[in-house]
């Protein structure tokens, strides 16, 4: 009895034909003395043995014929679901361009054409402050002419300084009166 | 699952053909597996397996085009039998019910038996009634191997191939399998080893 359970092991192998001629033989005897594995034993084989011959119905004439003609309307009818599916797709893929369309055009595109025009502006704006500058340059060009070589003796002795050319430039009493040097200094 | 050398050879062109809408060559696979494939749904769900069984080829020839024709036919379409089968039992669209129900069945079981004794008819029809019974409450995750090795004469290997599981968890699965149909039975063998 103690070593029963390496005879539940070997019913198992034997079940599945994996146990040689020499375990069945010792299997057999062992159920010859073990009551209670004969009856596992049996009660297993039994189940298979009903299990295996268990009726199953034989399929009608038609079912062969009848299941191609479904499995091709199957087919069928899921490759028309793709179709349509693809339809709908592309469908639903040209709504979202003409959306996109229609918003680059209403939002996107003013604002970019604001933006534009901003930088277009910036750029006009650099152009007038180059055309001040411009008339300031000729002014003083001007000026140094006028003035002649007095301008161009007095730069030695005084070093030009831009902030004070400007604040003389702006102000125009000054300028005439203490930087004059300095600002033809400059740009000559 | 053994097939002749010829069709196991011819296999490849049959499935191209039928993949191309050649119908005489999918109703010769249907053929074929046809039986197969009944006692195998009838065994798993117990009812309405002409009805399974067909659904089971629709859903082959739909996914044929996938398959690999130089692999062989029967793992996949016993893979897709099982998942079928297995998805019906979870939708509980089929209650798991014993095989004979059907009178016809029955009616079957009565030719088939060559013993004459009506008390032995009796007894055996009693049996498979609770074979089916015992099938039945057996979970599926453990009739499937145990239907495939036994019923279907499939090897662990290919049984592991089909249900995508190692073989160590088939073998153990079908043990299992066996232990609860024994349990089942128990009762109809006595002592002396004569049943019922």
């Amino acid at each position: 009895m103690s070593n029963c359970k390496e005879y539940k092991n070997l019913m198992q192998s034997a079940l599945d034909c994996t146990a040689d001629e020499s375990d069945l033989r010792r299997l057999d005897s062992h159920m010859d003395v073990c009551r209670d594995c004969a009856r596992e034993f049996k009660a297993l084989k039994l189940g298979i043995d009903l299990l295996v011959s268990m009726p199953v119905r034989e399929p009608v004439v038609e079912f062969t014929a009848d299941t191609v003609r479904m499995a091709f309307a199957a087919k069928r009818k899921m490759l028309r679901r793709q179709k349509i599916d693809s339809w709908c797709f592309s469908g639903m893929m040209a709504i979202a361009s003409l959306f996109i369309i229609a918003g680059w055009n209403m939002t996107i595109r003013p604002g970019i054409r604001v933006a534009l025009l901003n930088i277009v502006n910036i750029f006009l704006e650099w152009r007038t402050l180059l055309k001040v500058f411009k008339k300031v340059f000729s002014a003083l060009v001007e000026y140094v002419i006028v003035t002649g070589g007095e301008a161009v003796k007095a730069l030695a002795g005084s070093p030009p300084c831009i902030f004070r050319i400007l604040y003389g430039f702006c102000n125009n009493d000054s300028f005439h009166t203490n930087n004059r040097y300095e600002v033809i200094a400059l740009f000559l | 699952m053994t097939q002749s050398p010829e069709i196991a050879s011819d296999m490849p062109n049959l499935i191209k053909r039928a993949c191309a809408g050649g119908e005489d060559a999918f109703a010769r696979i249907v053929n074929l597996y046809r039986y197969s494939v009944m006692r195998y749904c009838a065994r798993m769900i117990g009812v309405s397996a002409e009805d399974v069984a067909q659904e089971v080829f629709i859903k082959l020839y739909l996914a044929l085009d996938r398959f690999d024709s130089s692999k062989p036919l029967a793992p996949f379409l016993f893979r897709i039998a099982h998942n079928h089968c297995i998805d019906i039992i979870k939708k509980k669209e089929i209650k798991t019910t014993p095989l004979a129900a059907d009178p016809l069945d029955e009616q079957e079981i009565q030719i088939k038996d060559d013993s004459p004794g009506p008390e032995e008819l009796i007894q055996r029809a009693e049996l498979q009634k609770a074979v089916q019974n015992a099938m039945a409450a057996i979970p599926a995750l453990y009739r499937s191997p145990l239907v495939m090795w036994h019923v279907e004469g499939i090897s662990y290997e290919e049984i592991a191939e089909i249900l995508e599981l190692p073989i160590g968890t088939i073998k153990a699965q079908i043990h299992r399998g066996r232990k609860m149909l024994q349990q089942k039975l128990m009762e109809f063998v006595v002592i002396n080893g004569d049943l019922m």
